[in-house]
């Protein structure tokens, strides 16, 4: 019997601070975490950057698959189970004489890797229902990324070539860099070839503390931008590592593309469903093409009632906007009912005393709060769990 | 996430039962539509698992086809 994991691309970048790796070896780096967080000796395969497995497997998040000795598949999962692999595999090769708990084991789990002050910078508010844009970084054999890039459009300029643009500057974690706020901040310059934007340069905020490690984050107005070319963002900054060993400025270019990024992912904080509950979420899963909206022959036939409900203006598509008048999920409420002090999420000691020890994996950001984007993250595993019990 | 699915593996170890686990409760529409998807992306029970090629820790070219001999799970998963 074998067991491996196949490491895939991330589901929520910015989830604890993990991004979107740019090469083959920066993926390895993120396996040998992934290792080291979980105490596991399990095997890992690691996905090809094209993506190969995720897409000739059904493209979920968190998929499982036994093959018999020929090589041929026995089952599959859309969402691992454990309990129900555990009988998979009692049926295939007979149950375990002299079974081994969780507790022999012996795991060593460490804890986090700790990284310079987060929920320093506050996050800006964005709109909803933006998508992740293709960002190819442009080829530096000097010095890593130690900063990434994520990139979203909102639907309108998705579709229209003029809307709103997200930019986003992530440390990577595997480096262990964080700003040095001592120095000057980062900077970014943007080149649209044919098209024009506001602003085409910014800088990061001014931040008291001597080192962070939050995303430098930018909103940007495109006003057109011709989808054939891409457009061009450098960034100068300083690169220090948390050993202290070397604070270097760096300049880095990417090449951002007006075309949706199938594998981006969600952005942490902005899961499916905020401000729509659950329901909405799912309905946002069915946007095959992903043009941020549903049309009909997006959902299963016997959906149609529901659709017409939704479709509120009646143009043959759910947009966002429709979604948002859906109810908050009754889960969601349940929650928000505790936030005593009526900040929009919860503290430690606002959550249920059950949940207090989890506190830590919740609260993705690490700003001491759980917001409502951490809890759909949260919901949405618990969902996933609950599907394929 | 994947430390429910290796605790879940570790667990297996020492299991026993029968019989495949089968859905504890319905789904719902949408759900349903999203499962029909995975359906129709991933190979039928008993078809071959595809060609493909990926990588090993060591990033050393690591066959798919090469899973032969016993059984073998695969488990997807990531950091986050």
């Amino acid at each position: 019997m074998k067991f491996y994991y196949i490491y895939k691309a991330l589901a929520h970048p910015g989830l604890h601070g993990y991004v979107t790796p740019y090469t083959l070896e920066e993926r390895l780096m993120q396996i040998q975490e992934a290792k080291r967080t979980l105490g596991s000796r399990i095997p890992w395969i690691s996905d090809t950057m094209s993506n190969d497995l995720k897409h000739a497997l059904g493209d979920a998040s968190n998929p499982e698959f036994i093959i018999d000795p020929d090589g041929r598949l026995v089952n599959k999962r859309m969402w691992s189970n454990p309990e129900g692999l555990r009988d998979d595999l009692a049926r295939l090769v007979g149950p375990v004489e002299n079974p081994t708990r969780i507790a022999d084991l012996d795991l060593e789990i460490p804890p986090p890797r700790e990284q310079a002050a987060k929920g320093v910078v506050p996050s800006i508010e964005l709109p909803r229902g933006m998508q992740a844009l293709e960002v190819e970084p442009v080829a530096n054999e000097e010095v890593p990324f130690y900063v990434k890039l994520r990139a979203e459009a909102d639907r309108d300029l998705l579709r229209r070539g003029a809307g709103k643009l997200y930019l986003g500057f992530h440390l990577d974690p595997i480096y262990a860099v964080h700003w040095n706020n001592l120095v000057d901040p980062l900077h970014f310059e943007l080149k649209l070839p044919r098209g024009t934007a506001s602003p085409l340069s910014g800088t990061g905020p001014e931040v008291e503390v001597e080192s962070d490690s939050d995303p430098r984050q930018f909103l940007i107005d495109v006003n057109a931008w011709d989808s054939d070319t891409p457009l061009q963002a450098t960034i100068r900054y300083f690169a220090c590592d948390d050993a202290e060993t070397f604070c270097i400025p760096v300049t880095q270019q990417f090449r951002i593309s007006l075309e949706r990024d199938p594998d981006g992912g969600r952005r942490a904080g902005t899961f499916p469903g905020r401000g729509g509950g659950g329901m909405a979420g799912r309905i946002r899963e069915l946007d095959a093409n992903g043009d941020s909206r549903i049309s009909r022959d997006e959902v299963p036939e016997r959906m149609g009632r529901i659709f017409g409900r939704l479709d509120a203006n009646g143009d043959g598509f759910i947009d966002e906007d429709e979604l948002d008048g859906m109810a908050s999920g009754p889960r969601m409420q349940r929650f928000m009912q505790r936030d005593e002090d009526g900040d929009g999420r919860l503290s430690r000691d606002e959550l249920p005393e059950r949940m207090r020890q989890r506190f830590e994996r919740m609260d993705a950001n690490g700003d001491g709060y759980v917001d409502r984007e951490e809890l759909e993250v949260m919901f949405e595993r618990i969902r996933g769990r609950e599907n394929n019990r | 996430m994947l430390r429910t699915s290796f605790l879940g593996l570790a667990f297996y170890l020492g299991a026993s039962g029968l019989g495949f686990a089968q859905p504890a409760a319905p789904e719902n529409d949408f759900m349903q539509a999203r499962r029909g998807r995975f359906e129709a992306t991933t190979p039928a029970i008993g078809d071959p698992m595809p060609d493909l090629s990926a990588y090993d820790e060591d990033g050393a070219r690591f066959e798919l086809s090469s899973l032969k001999g016993s059984y073998t799970v695969l488990v997807f998963g990531c950091l986050t």
